[in-house]
């Protein structure tokens, strides 16, 4: 007997049951779900600098102490309840008691020593070392003074050393966790820190589950599991937040954000953070970028007004130069030169003027939207830069390694300052050892080198400011490296019926634990 | 079917391989450095040399191609770089994803692209043959990246109907497959329309008519096998390009399939998974086409495979 239509109607369907993968169990109750774009192959706080790794680690890890984003420029505790200076390169940090790992282990200095060891982070060799562990580089060791009291000494005198805790490399883990483990692919999957999370399941490219933990030692978050489901496409992650299916959105662009706009079910959320976009300025391979003016010309052509309110919906703030709010005593006000944000065309057309400069082509090679509104913006510029004379030629290719073979005049960035109430940052770019500097040679001063090395070698206010003043006055006009552009902002769509404020910082930007609904 | 054809179709489908993993080992090696892509900009050069040398990347070319193609014979296809998992292994957890989406999209595009070609053909130049064929192109010139967002707009924001992306059950998957059907039925459509024509119009058909047979034992006995033979062809190409073809789709609803495991692998530079799943896509097209051809000498007893001209 032939089929009828109706029997044939349902053989996809019958195919379908048939060839389906396992489905997840049951949830729990209370599960905040987060579309994201991606997740890392593992959550060790030390590895993959992305932002998609902080939102996962930012949640399962915590320092020794954090940047106290509601205060500026301080630093409040967190592992470590208090922290004493013994003298310029040495701090005591004392633990908090009482706090438990997630395996069930108690919080001690044995562990805080262990996370900055060789094995795992401050050692060439350490298998975290080549990424993140790089940052941790002016710290000599880390060492147990008791169960309770961990002791970390500096290379040299620093004053920034809370800072360097801070920072996400920093994250303290479970040592025996660690060793057993057996391998550091393994304790990627399998990570264990002291955060309002633990990780329950990590399948990179699809998602990562993260439970509550129970003996958490802070404020008990609402949601008992976290997914974080990895939905490449911006428009899927919104409709899933509008549709019920997802709590959260994470990272939309600004001009998706009109889509909720008027309806009940979603809203946007964020902000700006405490990152910068700036453009570096190499003079490595074309002689014609050694002329300072053209150099300056470059900077002053650039109306960023314009660009914030055209890609950004005005959310960005265009920075005073190099510097940012948070810096307190170490910020410059009474600049005598033009700072590094500065719109002067018709001062741009006078530096080029006195420069060599005659239209050649300068280089510009980028990705394709690394950054949010990268292309958008280069394309921007370029217009900006033919307004007064100067020829730029934008090339967009696939990866970092093409931009970084590729000849260079000009490149952007974006920079992550954090609220750091210090400047120190920026020597990691342009200072001795430096990312601009040293790493890729495309600019390098030896005056800043030597002051670079004074202002992060002396624990006098007076002396760490003279220095950093003229460091600036150097990479912003004397001699320039670079120009900002804006402050970053960051988006995402959230279930009106959830209560959630992101972080402002970079580092743990989401948050959830404080989430409710 | 004789073994020398058979025994040319192998070594030549052996061939096809080798140069398409040849192809892409070379790209993929030309196209950036893994170490600077996996590793972010502020890395040491001492951390991209050792990065090298662990991985291999530190040696010429052409050692690193023998010493690849060595791993191949004896069934290694090496580690991913970003996890260390086995390439095999990760491809084999994503297959039946892509397999579970392009087997219910084909199947879907076969019984609803054939039979309304079919019924075109049939009725040829009326109403239904146009509103068909319209259907038929415009199924086709919608990039699934549009039609995906519109289904997801429509079902899943609009209506709340059906899930907007993911897996998880049956009804996750009934807007991927509509994504991915509706363009494959259209063009079945295209060429049943055009397949059976041109049978209709054959003397044997004339013949047929002519002996007393009725229409439908005309159309079904004798029209229609000798309208498939173009249709196995077509199919044996889409099911060769099931796993490339779903990508877009993927993407757009977060499934978890090989597609989306290739694109990752690419940007990252995730150079055995790439392989890996390269390897498989030329595999799958290559014994598709085998298949096809299999299936049209049986089909059609005239053609050399089958005679073993």
């Amino acid at each position: 007997m032939m089929p009828t239509r109706r029997q044939l109607g349902i053989v996809p369907i019958i195919a379908a049951a048939a060839l389906t993968p396992g489905t997840a169990a049951a949830q729990a109750p209370r599960v905040l779900n987060i579309g994201v774009n991606r997740v890392s192959v593992g959550a060790e706080p030390a590895f993959d600098g992305g932002i998609h790794q902080a939102k996962v680690v930012g949640e399962m890890f915590e320092n020794l102490l954090d940047v106290d984003y509601v205060t500026p420029g301080r630093f409040k505790p967190v592992l470590a309840e208090r922290w004493s200076r013994v003298d310029g390169r040495t701090v005591d940090f004392h633990l908090r008691r009482g706090v438990t790992f997630h395996n069930g282990d108690e919080l001690t200095a044995e562990d805080v020593a262990f996370t900055f060891g060789p094995e795992r982070l401050l050692n060439a060799d350490a298998p975290t070392r080549g990424e993140l562990g790089r940052h941790m580089g002016p710290i000599e060791r880390v060492e147990a003074v008791d169960r309770y009291t961990a002791r970390a000494v500096m290379r040299g005198d620093n004053p920034v050393i809370e800072a360097l805790f801070t920072q996400r490399p920093a994250a303290i883990i479970n040592r025996r966790a660690y060793l057993a483990a057996g391998s550091f692919e393994a304790w990627m999957r399998a990570s264990v820190g002291t955060g309002p999370y633990r990780l329950r399941e990590l399948t990179p490219g699809r998602h990562v589950i993260l439970d509550l933990h129970g003996a958490y030692w802070g404020a008990k978050p609402h949601f008992e599991r976290l997914v974080f489901q990895v939905i490449p496409e911006v428009s899927t992650r919104i409709s899933g937040v509008i549709a019920g299916s997802l709590d959260i959105a994470a990272d939309i662009p600004v001009d998706q954000l009109r889509r909720v706009q008027g309806r009940r079910e979603a809203r946007a959320v964020g902000g700006p953070v405490n990152n910068m976009r700036a453009i570096y300025l190499s003079r490595r391979d074309n002689p014609l970028m050694r002329d300072v003016a053209l150099r300056r010309a470059l900077g002053l052509a650039i109306d960023r007004q314009r660009i914030t309110r055209a890609l950004w919906g005005g959310h960005p703030s265009v920075p005073e130069g190099m510097q940012w709010p948070t810096m307190g005593a170490m910020r410059i006000t009474d600049r005598d030169w033009p700072h590094a944000a500065t719109f002067d065309p018709d001062e741009a057309r006078r530096q080029l003027a006195t420069s060599a400069y005659r239209g050649e082509a300068l280089n510009w090679t980028l990705m394709n939207n690394y950054y949010i509104n990268e292309v958008a913006t280069a394309e921007a510029l370029v217009e900006m830069w033919r307004a007064v004379g100067i020829n730029v030629r934008l090339t967009v290719v696939e990866n970092r390694a093409q931009v970084n073979t590729a000849p260079l005049d000009i490149r952007n960035t974006s920079m992550d300052y954090d609220g750091f109430p210090d400047p120190f940052p920026i020597l990691g770019q342009f200072g001795r050892g430096g990312f601009v500097s040293s790493i890729h040679r495309w600019w390098q001063n030896d005056e800043v080198d030597r002051l670079g090395d004074e202002m992060m070698g002396s624990t006098d206010p007076a002396v760490r400011k003279a220095a950093w003043r003229r460091i600036l006055r150097i990479i912003e006009w004397d001699d320039p490296a670079v120009f900002a552009l804006h402050t970053t902002a960051a988006f995402h769509i959230a279930r009106s019926d959830l209560t959630w404020t992101p972080a402002n910082s970079e580092w743990p930007m989401m948050q959830l634990a404080t989430a409710r609904r | 079917m004789n073994g020398a054809w058979m025994a040319a179709k192998l070594l030549r489908a052996a061939a096809t391989l080798l140069l398409a993993v040849t192809v892409v080992f070379i790209v993929l090696r030309l196209a950036g450095d893994p170490a600077e892509i996996l590793f972010g900009d502020n890395v040491g050069e001492e951390s991209l040399i050792r990065y090298r040398a662990l991985w291999g990347l530190d040696q010429p070319l052409g050692v690193q191609y023998l010493l690849y193609l060595r791993s191949l014979l004896l069934g290694d296809f090496g580690l991913s770089s970003q996890s260390g998992a086995s390439a095999w292994q990760l491809m084999m957890g994503r297959l039946p994803y892509t397999l579970q989406l392009g087997g219910v999209s084909l199947l879907l595009a076969v019984l609803i692209g054939i039979p309304a070609g079919v019924a075109a053909a049939l009725a040829r130049g009326s109403l239904t043959d146009r509103v068909v064929m319209l259907a038929a192109v415009s199924s086709f010139c919608i990039p699934n990246f549009v039609l995906g967002v519109v289904l997801i707009l429509v079902f899943a924001e609009q209506f709340g109907w059906l899930p907007s992306h993911g897996t998880g059950g049956i009804w996750h998957l009934v807007l991927p497959a509509l994504t991915l059907g509706t363009g494959w039925a259209g063009v079945l459509a295209r060429f049943a329309r055009s397949a059976m024509l041109e049978v209709l119009g054959q003397p044997y058909i004339r013949g047929a008519r002519a002996s007393g047979l009725t229409e439908g034992r005309v159309r079904w006995r004798h029209a229609l096998p000798n309208a498939a033979i173009p249709l196995v062809t077509i199919l044996g190409f889409m099911v060769g390009g099931l796993v490339a073809g779903a990508i877009v789709t993927e993407s757009i609803f977060a499934w978890p399939g090989v597609g989306r495991l290739l694109v990752d692998s690419v940007k990252l530079r995730d150079l055995a998974v790439v392989q890996a799943i390269v390897l498989m896509v030329a595999a799958t097209m290559v014994a598709a086409n085998l298949v096809v051809d299999v299936l049209s000498a049986w089909l059609n007893p005239r053609l050399p495979a089958a005679t073993g001209a």
